[in-house]
């Protein structure tokens, strides 16, 4: 039995460059949100620390632990993105969990550059305290794409895209890139 | 002075010349030049025709309030036309065409326009609407639109990129001449962050070149330390920007000319950026226009505005004639005057309208050796392609005209502050008598600008600087930044006497209002005669104030002479109201990079590159591309999709369907939430099964269909349409946050996450069972609306027995990830029992067959006693929508009614066409529509789906399928909607 293997939406070509910036497609092992009930965010999170996952409590922040990161993008909302392929699990009483390992791509934009380049794509003013390293939030582009942007550092984010944009997001991100000498 | 080129002076490169063409004739400038400082340097003078009586016209002004010199530039697909020449930047090989001639400019055949004026008054095209026969119009068009217009269009394609950005700060500052300048370091020291725009290529507006000192030092040195100050604070300087757009919530549009000063744009540069500025505060200082005066023939070449015939000697080092008279109605005239003398251009006369001048000013004139005549004005130009003389007489006709030797008028006939971008923020312009032209008012509530420099009134460069100043320090205390900026510097005092813009007479002869628009005072008379009284009006019936200019040299004068001629004073009359764009912006800007493969997001399957290696026929469904079908060599879409459409009802099939919208309910109240939102039971759905459901609108009509699976006591997923997917989310996430908060059920988007595949047909059992070697797959296990999870060569697949074709059918999910490496599985699978994918055409054709709705039928407008879905109200539970269902017009028994029509003469019908009881000729009232159509491989038939006003009862009634628009009137009979197997035998055994 040969096994079905797992196809990238991206394809061969996920990797551009330029002198002070570059855009990869970074995967991950696992993705999913978590949601919580009115009150049982603090449940939530200890159910899930066993699970060297870290909930941070503030909406539009970031924590990490062993298990991976965990991302806050509303109340009682987050993102993860694990460390490793198996997720964890919740009591419904509490909250759930829902894979969307496959319903994402994940690109890294790092360098000097990236902060301009994220600013084309977001309108959102990254100058912000709230909008610097160890932050995420939910936006859209100009090409009427959601994502969602976590700012690792200073020069340095990652966005998850829904697959089914991928390749176009792909495309429109090189076409954006382009000024800043990406080919 | 070489030609027009002064010898000295002007931030000009003398090392650099710059080498252009004008109508082909070869031209040199400098580097730093404008087009239009360029073509006066050489002496050319006439650089375009007017509008309508194409009449010769020069250079006018200085920047963007230009009517005059409109000029195409580049060739191919670069060509732009309708550009102004005095914002245009000279670069070496710059072709530069005029417009708007024929042949010629020096010789254009359409001058005699000017002959016949008096047909072509204001308004004159409206009236060949109405006469002297009703086909009047349709003789003059052709003429009309030959002879109007301006520049020519481009042909080919452009193949330069444009840009869009995202600018945030604290405050924005628009205009950078002196109280810009002052207002953004204000507002720099006080901690804000600044971004400051001007639409000129370099900043210091009227300053620039000026010799003059700023607080000790020259003025274009001051611009420079100013500038260098701003960008040590971290400021945004945009020169070539122009704002054009001022919005709500303190947003505004502006346009960076990044590369139209160059040959072309460098590899991946983008020509123009669309900046989208936000920004807590606004600082106007947007400066003032200059105003010509009204008199016959003040649009000949070489009449021009004063300041601006000042700027070019100071700033672009041309003299603008080799003897200029000076006409004004206020000081700034003379001090015009003033500075030319010093640049070194001869200043013969000066005729103020004023009867008396003060001392100083009359200083002015004797210390530059200028004729001063107070009381004087010109009555009069002469000179056919170039002014070459002017008559001038006293303005109370107390005295005789002279002629006067001169090659350059320059007017000083006010000046109108520019408050566009305050009008279009909502404010309302107020009349200013001391000025003599409106001011920009108060911000309306909620707006954060204010305005300063010569947009506030203000014309002397002390007042600009202190007011900017000023300004810039409110705008950063009210953006949170309170630290105390340093004072303006001082400058010397300027003459600023003003006075009243004069009511003018009506005067004789082509005295123009707006040159650009070819307007004249006698339009403006005539749009009075005619009933025009309201400024809106005069407007839109003369075209005053329209156009690339806006109006900017005409508006006011134009409200002075109605004032006059109506008895009300210019505040009555009031100005038009600003709407963006203030200036021109290119569609290319506002398109950025949505053009061509990026002119909107496409959505892909984790299929869709199969499709394409496999002969799909992709086309758009909402976001998505769908194959339509799979063509074989010699196919046509129709002979396709029967051939995959007969293959499903007699085979198998396979069909990507991964665009159907997915929704995962969970959580402990799922259950409870999906019986609120679907009309039938959810609750009651076992886990491992699924159910097709409704969701109402709250009135009642159709939101959507879809399935309903129950994976778990506390987890759903949800289907729904391709395109009604956003909607479905929306309404559901709506629900939960505004009416069913308590509920904990959490609702998330998977449409993504999972690959979808049809499997139908009467072998789709086999297929299915080769595919899945050790799971059972039987009747038993798996039943018609069942569920299985499954694992197919190591990967997840979630199975459901659901059917859109009415064959036995199974819906194969699976992590859109493995989904290419599924279908080619199933394929796989499939190939010995005669599988084929089947596309989009013959998935439609399968379900119109069957009498399932789909969106033809879902338009919004139909409610389910419309598509005989009675049978999934349930009678025993509310749900959203259910209240609004009883309303008695749902239930008329003459309410449309979903039926199957044959064509009976065999001809394809149209989806739209009515349904009429009569012939052709006497059709009677629309009976319904058609809503889908096909043709039938099962029944060897075109068929459709319509809607029909008790429609039920009528099955069996010939009626015709009327379309008027194409021509079409066929005969058909009304029939169950359901084509195939209606018991359901197939898709249930």
């Amino acid at each position: 039995m040969t096994m079905i293997e797992r196809r990238s939406a991206l394809g061969d070509a996920a990797a551009l460059a330029g002198p002070r910036l570059q855009i990869r497609d970074r995967g991950f092992a696992a993705l999913a949100l978590v949601a919580a009930w009115p009150g049982t965010g603090p449940d939530v999170a200890a159910a899930l620390a066993p699970a060297g996952l870290d909930l941070p409590a503030a909406a539009g922040t970031v924590a990490e632990g062993p298990g991976g990161h965990a991302m806050m993008l509303a109340p009682g909302r987050w993102l993860l993105e694990l460390a490793a392929p198996a997720l964890p699990r919740l009591d419904a009483a509490i909250g759930t969990v829902t894979d969307i390992g496959h319903a994402r791509c994940s690109f890294m934009l790092a360098g000097e550059d990236a902060p301009a380049l994220a600013g084309k794509l977001a309108a959102v003013d990254l100058s912000l305290p709230r909008h610097g390293p160890g932050t995420v939030l939910q936006t859209g582009s100009a090409h009427s794409t959601p994502f969602t942007l976590w700012r690792q550092g200073p020069d340095r984010f990652v966005l998850y895209v829904e697959r089914s944009y991928g390749r176009d997001f792909l495309d429109s991100l090189a076409a954006e890139a382009a000024e800043f000498g990406v080919a | 002075m070489s030609g027009y080129r002064l010898t000295s002076g002007g931030n000009v490169d003398r090392q650099r010349p710059v080498r252009f063409a004008f109508d082909g004739r070869p031209c040199t400038g400098l580097a730093g030049d404008t087009l239009a400082s360029a073509l006066l340097a050489e002496g050319i003078r006439l650089v375009g025709r007017s509008f309508k009586y194409h009449r010769p016209r020069g250079v006018l002004g200085i920047a963007a309030e230009e009517p005059n010199a409109l000029v195409s530039l580049r060739g191919g697909g670069r060509h732009e036309p309708n550009i102004q020449a005095t914002m245009a930047e000279l670069h070496d090989g710059l072709e530069v065409r005029s417009q708007n001639a024929w042949p010629s400019l020096g010789f254009d055949a359409l001058a005699v326009n000017g002959l016949a004026g008096p047909l072509f008054g204001a308004g004159f095209y409206y009236k060949t609407f109405m006469g002297p026969t009703r086909r009047a119009w349709m003789w003059f068009e052709p003429f009309i639109r030959r002879a109007a217009g301006l520049g020519p269009p481009p042909r080919q394609a452009d193949p330069d990129v444009y840009d869009r950005n995202n600018l945030f700060c604290d405050v924005l500052v628009v205009g950078g001449g002196p109280a810009g300048l002052a207002a953004a370091r204000a507002a720099a020291e006080c901690g804000a962050r600044v971004a400051l725009c001007d639409e000129r290529a370099a900043f210091g507006g009227s300053l620039r070149g000026a010799a003059r000192e700023i607080g000790d030092v020259p003025a274009q040195d001051w611009i420079d330390a100013q500038l260098a100050f701003l960008a040590g604070r971290g400021a945004v300087l945009l020169p070539r920007t122009g704002v054009f757009g001022y919005y709500d919530g303190e947003t505004l549009g502006a346009v960076e000319r990044v590369a139209d000063h160059l040959p072309a744009p460098s590899s991946g540069q983008p020509r123009q950026r669309y900046w989208t500025i936000r920004t807590a505060e606004v600082v106007l200082a947007t400066g003032a226009v200059e105003r010509p005066v009204l008199f016959a023939g003040n649009d000949r070449p070489g009449v021009m505005l004063a300041d601006s015939v000042r700027q070019y000697a100071e700033t672009y080092g041309v003299a603008c004639g080799r003897s200029v008279t000076v006409l004004a109605n206020n000081d700034s005239g003379h001090a015009a005057a003033r500075s030319l003398a010093a640049a070194g251009v001869t200043v013969a006369r000066i005729f103020d309208q004023r009867p008396e001048v003060g001392p100083a000013i009359r200083a002015i004139a004797v210390g530059i050796g200028a004729d001063l005549r107070t009381g004087w004005t010109v009555v009069a130009t002469h000179g056919g392609k170039g002014l070459h003389a002017v008559t001038a007489a006293p303005a109370d006709g107390s005295g005789r005209a002279e002629r006067f030797e001169t090659d350059c008028l320059a007017m000083a006939g006010g000046w109108t502050p520019a408050i566009a971008l305050a009008s279009q923020r909502g404010s309302a312009p107020v009349w200013s008598d001391a000025l003599g032209a409106p001011l920009a008012g108060v911000p309306a509530p909620g707006a954060r600008w204010r305005v300063a420099g010569a947009a506030a009134g203000r014309l002397d460069t002390a007042g600009c600087l202190a007011e900017g100043a000023a300004a810039g320090h409110a705008a950063a205390r009210a953006a949170g930044f309170d630290a105390a900026p340093s004072a303006p510097p001082a400058c010397a005092a300027e003459p600023v006497g003003l006075h009243p813009a004069p009511v003018p007479r009506h005067p004789d002869g082509k005295a123009f209002v707006d040159f650009q628009n070819d307007v004249k005072c006698a339009d403006v008379a005539l749009a009075l005669r005619e009933g025009y009284v309201s400024v809106e009006h005069l407007k839109r019936y003369t075209t005053l104030g329209m156009a690339t200019d806006q109006g900017r040299t005409a508006n006011v004068n134009a409200i002075a002479l109605m004032a006059a001629a109506t008895g009300r004073s210019p505040g009555e009359v009031g100005t038009t109201r600003f709407r963006a764009p203030a200036a021109p912006v290119a569609l290319g800007a506002l398109a950025g990079r949505h053009t061509g493969a990026h002119f909107q997001a496409v959505r892909r399957t984790p299929v869709q590159d199969w499709h394409v290696r496999h002969g799909g026929v992709l086309s758009p469904v909402g976001p998505w591309l769908r194959p339509r079908a799979y063509l074989r060599e010699g196919e046509t879409i129709r002979t396709a999709y029967i051939r995959e459409a007969a293959n499903v009802r007699g085979a198998v099939g396979l069909c990507d369907v991964s665009t159907l919208g997915k929704i995962a309910v969970e959580g402990p109240d799922a259950a409870v939430f999906l019986d609120r939102v679907y009309s039938n039971a959810m609750q009651s759905l076992a886990v491992g099964r699924a159910r097709y459901g409704l969701m109402l609108r709250d009135d009642g009509m159709v939101l959507d269909d879809g399935t309903a699976w129950r994976l778990s006591e506390t987890s759903f997923l949800v289907t729904t349409t391709t395109t009604g997917a956003g909607a479905v989310m929306t309404h559901l996430e709506r629900l939960h946050a505004l009416f069913w908060p308590g509920l904990r059920v959490a609702l998330t988007s998977v449409t993504s996450q999972w690959a979808g595949m049809s499997l139908a047909g009467p072998r789709s059992r086999e297929v299915l069972a080769a595919a899945l070697p050790g799971t059972e797959v039987g009747n038993g296990v798996l039943p018609f609306m069942g569920l299985l999870e499954a694992r197919m060569d190591g990967a997840p697949v979630l199975v459901a027995r659901l059917s859109f074709s009415g064959e036995r059918a199974y819906e194969v999910f699976c992590g859109a990830d493995h989904g290419e490496a599924v279908w080619e599985r199933l394929l796989q699978a499939g190939r010995p029992h005669g599988i084929m994918p089947y596309g989009t055409e013959a998935l439609g054709t399968l379900r119109i067959e069957k009498g399932h709705v789909a969106g033809g039928e879902l338009d919004g407008r139909v409610s389910p006693f419309n598509l005989g879905l009675e049978g999934l109200l349930s009678r025993k539970k509310a749900f959203f929508g259910s209240a609004l269902l009883e309303r008695p017009g749902l239930h008329a028994a003459d309410r449309y009614e979903l039926v199957g029509l044959v064509s009976t003469a065999g001809v394809p019908l149209r989806a739209g066409s009515h349904l009429a009881e009569g012939p052709r000729t006497r059709p009677g009232p629309s009976q319904g529509f058609v809503s889908s159509t096909t043709f039938s491989p099962a029944t060897g038939q075109e068929i459709a789906l319509a809607l029909v006003k008790g429609g039920r009862a009528r099955i069996g009634q010939d009626m015709f399928a009327a379309d008027p628009v194409h021509g079409a009137h066929h005969p058909v009979r009304l029939a169950p909607p359901c084509f195939v197997d209606p018991e359901g035998a197939r898709m249930r055994g």
